[in-house]
C-alpha cells in the first residue's frame, strides 16, 4: 500500500511538472538596455515566466556588438538578442534561426505590417522580430511660446526660421553628441529631409546600396540640412552647440526665455521621457507637444520615418522558441508598447490603448501613415552606419568639405556591400 | 550564489599556494638527486613552468591565430597575403592615427613618469605620505567609466551667453571675462589631443607613483643616513643615490607606460571614439574587429603593435645585461 | 628596525631660516600639485550629493554656495534600490581575491627564476614576457571562448579566475622580475652557502624581503580584476547571479545614457574596496626591510 501510494505520488508530481510543457528552463537574452528601459522590458515578459516556469536572465552590455561577436564566434551565443537595427544582423546571418520555420507564421503576417517583417529579413529568412517602434521625424516645440507655432510646409518653415533670424532668435536647436555614437542625430535630420525632399523611393534605393551618397537628391538633402543645422542664424548656438551638445540635453534650447529659446527639436518619440525627466511637472501634450516634420516635397507629404527594436533568436531550443512566439503576440506587444510609451508594430495594438496623448498621436500617426520608411543609419550595413555617423560630424566640421566626404561614402557603401 | 560558490572560493585562495608550494618543494627534493649540472640546468623551467603553461594556453595560441588571421581575409575563409598590411599603410587616416599615438607617446610617457617620481619623493618626505598617495592613487581606483562622467564635467561645454557647467571653462571664464568664447574641447582639433591626453596622465600617474615609491622604499636606509651624515645636501642625495638606485624601476615604469600607449583604448573610446582627429591605433583595431568585422585587418594592425614593441625590447635587454 | 625609519626625512641640515624655507616649499608643492589632482573628483564628489537635475544644470561648484541641496539620494538609490548590488559586490570578491592571489604567486616563482637563475634562453623568455605586454585582450577572446565551450568552463568561478590569472601574468613577471633583481645578491649568496634550498630561499627570504614589490602587484592585480567589465561578460556572462560591480553599476544606465547621475554615487561606493586595500598595504611600503637582512 505504502509502495503504490509513493509510486502514485511521484507520477502525479512528475506530471504536475510536465504540464508546464517542459522542464523549467533559463533563457538568456543579450542586449543593451539598461535601467528604467530594462524594467519595461523584463516587466512585459513576466506573463510568460508565470505561464511557462521559465526565467529570463537578461544580461545587458553597452558594447553589444564586441561581446556578441566574441560570443556568437566563440560558440556561447545567448539564447536571443535585441538589436539597434537590421545593418547589425548581417555578421549573425549564418547564426540566427529563421523565424520562418518555428512562428506562428499565419498569425504573424496577420498582425504585422509587412514593411515590418521586411526589416527584419536577410537574404529570404526572416531573422528579427520589430519589438517596438520608434517615431522618428517629429519636431518637438514648446507649446507655451507663442511665436513658436505648427508649420505645415517647409516654404511656411523657411518664413518662421528667416523672421527669428532677423530678430536674433535661433529657429532649430540640435545636439549630436553622443559618446561613441555622435553623429546620430544629424543623421536623422539629413534622413527625414531626404524621405520629405525626394521620396521613399530614393530614400529605400540609398538604403539598399542601390543609390550613390554622391547622387544630386541625396547631395541636396545633405546640403538643406547644413543650411539649417549648420547656420548661426537658424541653429540654436550653430556650429559649437551642435556639435559638442549631447542628444539628451538638446531639447533645453526651447524651454528657456522666450527670447533666446529656439522653437523646433527633431527627435523620435523617445525624447519626451527625456523632457519630464528634466521638467517633472511638464505634461506631455500640454507643455510640449510635436508635429511631423513639414512637407518639402508636396508629393512626399505622407512619407514617415520610423525605428525601432529588433529581436532575434539564436537558438531553436523549445524554451527560446517559444518566448520568441510570445514576443510576437498582441499581448507582449500591447504590455511593452504602453511600458515604453513607444508604438507597437503589431496591428492589433490599438493607439487608444495609450493614456499618453503624445504617444497615442505618433502610434495614430504611424498606423495611417501612407508609407513609412525604416531608419536608413540601421539599415544599411554596419560600417557604412559608422562611416554615416562620421561624415555627418565631419560635414558639421568643415561644410564645404561635402563633396570629398560623400565620394568617401560612396566608397564604404560599394565595399560593405562587396561581401 | 550559494555557500557552495565561497567554499570553492577559499579552497582556491588557500589551496593554489598550498600546491604551489608543495610544487616547488616537491620537484626540488626530486632533482636535487640527479647530478649538479643537470639539476641546475632543469630548475629554471621547472619554476618557469606554471607560468608557461597559463601563458601558452592564454596568449600564445591566440597571437600565433592572429598572425595567420592577418594574411587573410575579413572572415578569415581565404589567404590575400599582404593585402591587409597594404591597406592599412596607404589609409591616410591611418597615419593621422599613428601621429596620435606618437604624441601621447611624447607626452602621455614624459607627464605620468616625471609626475609619479616627484610625487613618490616629495610624498616620501612629509608625515602625511600616506593620505597623498592614497589622494594621486584615486583615479586609478575609479573605473574608466566614472572617469568618463568626471571628465566630461571638467570639460563641457555651453555656448556664449550661459553659465558654464564645465569645469574648465568655468575656470577661464572666471579669469577672463565676460566675453570669453567657451572652447568646445573636445571638438576642438589643435587641442582635444591633448585634452584626452591630459585626462590619460591624470589616471595614469598613480601608477607610476605607486610603483616608484615600492621602489624608493626598497633603498636601504643605511645608504641614505650614511650619505646626509657625511653632509651631503637633499639635492646630491636625490642625484646620486636615490635615482640611480631606481634607475631599472624608471626603465620597467617607461616601457609600460609606453606599451600602456600603445595599447591606449578606453579613454579615446569613452570621450571621443576616435573622431575628429583623436583616432589611436588601438581604437582602430577594434573598430576594424567589431564594427567593420574585419578580422584580417584588424589582426594586420595587430602584429603591427607587436612589431612596435620590438625597439622597447630591444631596449630592456640592453639595460638587463648591462645589470647582470 | 629603529625609529628613524618610520619616520619621514624632512629637510635636515642648514640654518633654520633655510630649513623653513625648504620645508615649506616642499609641503606647499606636493599640496598644491594634490589639489590640482583632486579637482576633477572634487567635482564628482559635489556632484554625487546634489539632486539629479541640478547636476546638468549648473556647475559643481555652484552647490558649494546657499541654498544648499544637497542629498544622499543618489546614494541610496544605487545601496538599496538597484537590484542586485550586494550580490554583485559578493561576486566581484569572488572574482577578484583568487584572482589576484593566483597570478602572483605563479609570477612570482617565474620571475625568481629569471632574475637568479642562469639558464640558456632566459633573454628569449624575457623577451616574450615583454612582447605579450602589448597583445591587446580582444584578440584573445575568441580562441578562448571556443576553449571555454569546449571544456565547458564558461560562467564558471575557476574559468575566469584562470583567465585573470593568465593575463596578469606578463607585467606581473616583468615587474616582480625587477623588484627581485634589485635585492642585494649577497643576500642569497650568504643563504647558498648556509645550505639552503631554492625553494627555502624563495619562501623564507625572498618573499618576506620583497614587501614593496608583492604589494604593488597585489594592488594593481587587485584593481585590475575589480574594474573589469569585458572579460567578466565574455567568460562569465552577465547574468545577475554571477555578475561583478562593474557590469551591475553600467546596467543602471539606459541605451540612451540615462541615469548617468546614479554613476556619480556608485563610483565611489565602487571605488572604497581598492582605496582600503592600498590603505592597508601601506604598511608593506616601509624602508628599510632589505637593510637588517644582511648583517
Amino acid at each position: 500500500m505504502k509502495k503504490s501510494l509513493i509510486f502514485f505520488s511521484l507520477m502525479f508530481a512528475m506530471i504536475g511538472s510536465a504540464g508546464t510543457g517542459v522542464y523549467a528552463e533559463s533563457i538568456s537574452i543579450l542586449g543593451v538596455w539598461g535601467g528604467a528601459e530594462l524594467d519595461n522590458f523584463l516587466d512585459a515578459l513576466t506573463p510568460f515566466e508565470e505561464r511557462t516556469g521559465h526565467t529570463i536572465e537578461f544580461e545587458g552590455t553597452r558594447d553589444l556588438n564586441a561581446i556578441l561577436r566574441v560570443r556568437v564566434d566563440g560558440g556561447n551565443a545567448p539564447d536571443l538578442a535585441t538589436l539597434p537595427g537590421p545593418g547589425a544582423l548581417q555578421p549573425y546571418k549564418n547564426h540566427l534561426v529563421d523565424l520562418n520555420a518555428v512562428l506562428d507564421m499565419g498569425r504573424v503576417q496577420k498582425e504585422f505590417h509587412q514593411a515590418w517583417l521586411d526589416i527584419g529579413t536577410v537574404d529570404g529568412k526572416l531573422v528579427a522580430l520589430l519589438m517596438r517602434v520608434s517615431p522618428k521625424g517629429l519636431l518637438w516645440y514648446n507649446t507655451k511660446n507663442p511665436d513658436c507655432k505648427v508649420v505645415n510646409t517647409w516654404d511656411e518653415f523657411m518664413q518662421l526660421a528667416k523672421m527669428r533670424a532677423d530678430a536674433g532668435k535661433s529657429t532649430v536647436a540640435v545636439g549630436a553628441e553622443s559618446g561613441p555614437a555622435t553623429g546620430w542625430p544629424l543623421t536623422d535630420w539629413f534622413e527625414v529631409i531626404l524621405v520629405k525632399a525626394h521620396g521613399a523611393k530614393v530614400y529605400n534605393e540609398l538604403a539598399q546600396g542601390k543609390r550613390k551618397w554622391s547622387s544630386p537628391e541625396v547631395q541636396d538633402a545633405w546640403t538643406k540640412m547644413g543650411e539649417i543645422v549648420l547656420d548661426r542664424q537658424y541653429s540654436f548656438g550653430a556650429p559649437n552647440y551642435v556639435r559638442a551638445t549631447s542628444f539628451g540635453q538638446a531639447f533645453r534650447p526651447l524651454f528657456i526665455d522666450a527670447t533666446k529659446a529656439a522653437c523646433y527639436h527633431h527627435q523620435a518619440i523617445f525624447i519626451q521621457t527625456f523632457i519630464t525627466e528634466k521638467y517633472p511637472h511638464f505634461k506631455a501634450g500640454e507643455d510640449f507637444d510635436f508635429f511631423p516634420f513639414p512637407a518639402i516635397h508636396p508629393h512626399y507629404k505622407g512619407s514617415y520615418m520610423a525605428g525601432g527594436d529588433i529581436i532575434s533568436l539564436f537558438s531553436n531550443k523549445p524554451a527560446p522558441v517559444a518566448l520568441m512566439n510570445y514576443i510576437a503576440s498582441k499581448e507582449f506587444q500591447e504590455r511593452f508598447a504602453i511600458n515604453s510609451g513607444a508604438p507597437s508594430p503589431n496591428r492589433m495594438v490599438a493607439p487608444a490603448v495609450f493614456k499618453n496623448p503624445v504617444t497615442r498621436k505618433a502610434a495614430a500617426l504611424l498606423n495611417g501613415a501612407p508609407e513609412i520608411v525604416f531608419d536608413l543609419s540601421d539599415t544599411i550595413p554596419q560600417e557604412e552606419m559608422l562611416a554615416f555617423w562620421k561624415a555627418t560630424m565631419d560635414f558639421a566640421e568643415d561644410p564645404d568639405d561635402l563633396h570629398e566626404i560623400l565620394q568617401r561614402l560612396d566608397q564604404v557603401q560599394a565595399e560593405a556591400r562587396k561581401k | 550564489m550559494d555557500l557552495g560558490m565561497i567554499g570553492i572560493g577559499i579552497v582556491a585562495v588557500i589551496g593554489v599556494p598550498l600546491v604551489l608550494m608543495a610544487y616547488s618543494f616537491g620537484t626540488e627534493t626530486l632533482i636535487s638527486r640527479l647530478p649538479d649540472v643537470t639539476s641546475e640546468r632543469m630548475r629554471p623551467w621547472i619554476w618557469l613552468a606554471p607560468a608557461l603553461l597559463l601563458i601558452v594556453v592564454f596568449y600564445l595560441y591566440p597571437t600565433l591565430r592572429t598572425l595567420l588571421f592577418s594574411f587573410q581575409n575579413a572572415d578569415s575563409t581565404a589567404f590575400v597575403g599582404l593585402a591587409n598590411y597594404v591597406s592599412i599603410f596607404t589609409d591616410p587616416d591611418m597615419l593621422s592615427t599613428i601621429g596620435n599615438n606618437v604624441l601621447w607617446l611624447v607626452l602621455f610617457v614624459m607627464g605620468t613618469v616625471m609626475f609619479g617620481i616627484i610625487i613618490a619623493i616629495l610624498a616620501d618626505r612629509v608625515s602625511y605620505e600616506n593620505v597623498i598617495k592614497s589622494l594621486i592613487f584615486l583615479p586609478m581606483a575609479i573605473s574608466f567609466v566614472a572617469a568618463g562622467v568626471i571628465w566630461r564635467f571638467m570639460y563641457e561645454y555651453q555656448p556664449l551667453g550661459f553659465a558654464q557647467t564645465g569645469t574648465v571653462n568655468a575656470l577661464i571664464s572666471v579669469l577672463t571675462g565676460d566675453d570669453f568664447e567657451p572652447i568646445p574641447f573636445l571638438q576642438n582639433r589643435s587641442i582635444n589631443n591633448i585634452a584626452l591626453i591630459i585626462v590619460g596622465i591624470w589616471m595614469w600617474t598613480g601608477f607610476c607613483m605607486v610603483i616608484f615609491s615600492a621602489a624608493l622604499k626598497s633603498i636601504p636606509n643605511d645608504w641614505l643616513e650614511a650619505a646626509r651624515i657625511d653632509g651631503a645636501t637633499e639635492w646630491k642625495v636625490l642625484w646620486y643615490i636615490i635615482v640611480p638606485s631606481i634607475r631599472t624601476t624608471i626603465v620597467v615604469v617607461a616601457t609600460t607606460m609606453t606599451i600602456n600607449v600603445l595599447k591606449i583604448f578606453d579613454i579615446v573610446y569613452t570621450m571621443t571614439n576616435g573622431n575628429v582627429g583623436t583616432n589611436v591605433i588601438a581604437l582602430r583595431m577594434y573598430h576594424e574587429m567589431f564594427q567593420f568585422n574585419h578580422f584580417g585587418r584588424a589582426s594586420a594592425i595587430a602584429v603591427f603593435l607587436l612589431v612596435l614593441v620590438i625597439p622597447i625590447m630591444v631596449f630592456n635587454i640592453r639595460n638587463f645585461q648591462a645589470d647582470r | 628596525m629603529s625609529d628613524t625609519q618610520k619616520r619621514p626625512q624632512s629637510i635636515q641640515g642648514g640654518s633654520l631660516a633655510e630649513r623653513i624655507l625648504k620645508n615649506g616649499l616642499l609641503h606647499s608643492s606636493i599640496l598644491l600639485l594634490t589639489a590640482i589632482w583632486m579637482l576633477p573628483v572634487l567635482g564628482l564628489l559635489v556632484n554625487s550629493f546634489r539632486p539629479a537635475l541640478e547636476m546638468s544644470d549648473s556647475g559643481w561648484w555652484t552647490a558649494l554656495a546657499p541654498p544648499y541641496t544637497f542629498t544622499l539620494e543618489n546614494y541610496f538609490d544605487v545601496l538599496f534600490q538597484t537590484a542586485g548590488m550586494g550580490r554583485s559586490f559578493l561576486n566581484s570578491l569572488l572574482i577578484a581575491i583568487p584572482s589576484t592571489l593566483m597570478p602572483i604567486l605563479i609570477a612570482a616563482f617565474a620571475a625568481y627564476a629569471i632574475a637568479w637563475l642562469e639558464f640558456k634562453g632566459k633573454i628569449f623568455i624575457f623577451i616574450v614576457i615583454i612582447g605579450l605586454l602589448v597583445v591587446p585582450l580582444q584578440m584573445a577572446l575568441v580562441p578562448l571562448l571556443k576553449l571555454y565551450t569546449t571544456i565547458d568552463f564558461n560562467g564558471t568561478f575557476h574559468g575566469i579566475w584562470l583567465a585573470h590569472a593568465a593575463f596578469g601574468l606578463p607585467f606581473s613577471v616583468y615587474l616582480l622580475r625587477n623588484f627581485f633583481g634589485n635585492l642585494p645578491q649577497e643576500m642569497f649568496e650568504a643563504a647558498r652557502v648556509d645550505g639552503a634550498s631554492h625553494p627555502q630561499i624563495f619562501f623564507r627570504i625572498l618573499l618576506p624581503t620583497s614587501g614593496p614589490g608583492l604589494g604593488v602587484l597585489v594592488i594593481f592585480q587587485f584593481l585590475w580584476v575589480y574594474n573589469d567589465l569585458l572579460l567578466a561578460l565574455v567568460f562569465l556572462g552577465g547574468s545577475p547571479d554571477v555578475a561583478p560591480m562593474p557590469v551591475t553599476i553600467s546596467n543602471m544606465l539606459t541605451s540612451y545614457g540615462q541615469n548617468w547621475e546614479k554613476l556619480t554615487s556608485a563610483s565611489f561606493i565602487s571605488m572604497l574596496l581598492p582605496l582600503i586595500i592600498f590603505l592597508s598595504l601601506q604598511q608593506f611600503f616601509v624602508r628599510g626591510i632589505t637593510a637588517g637582512s644582511i648583517r
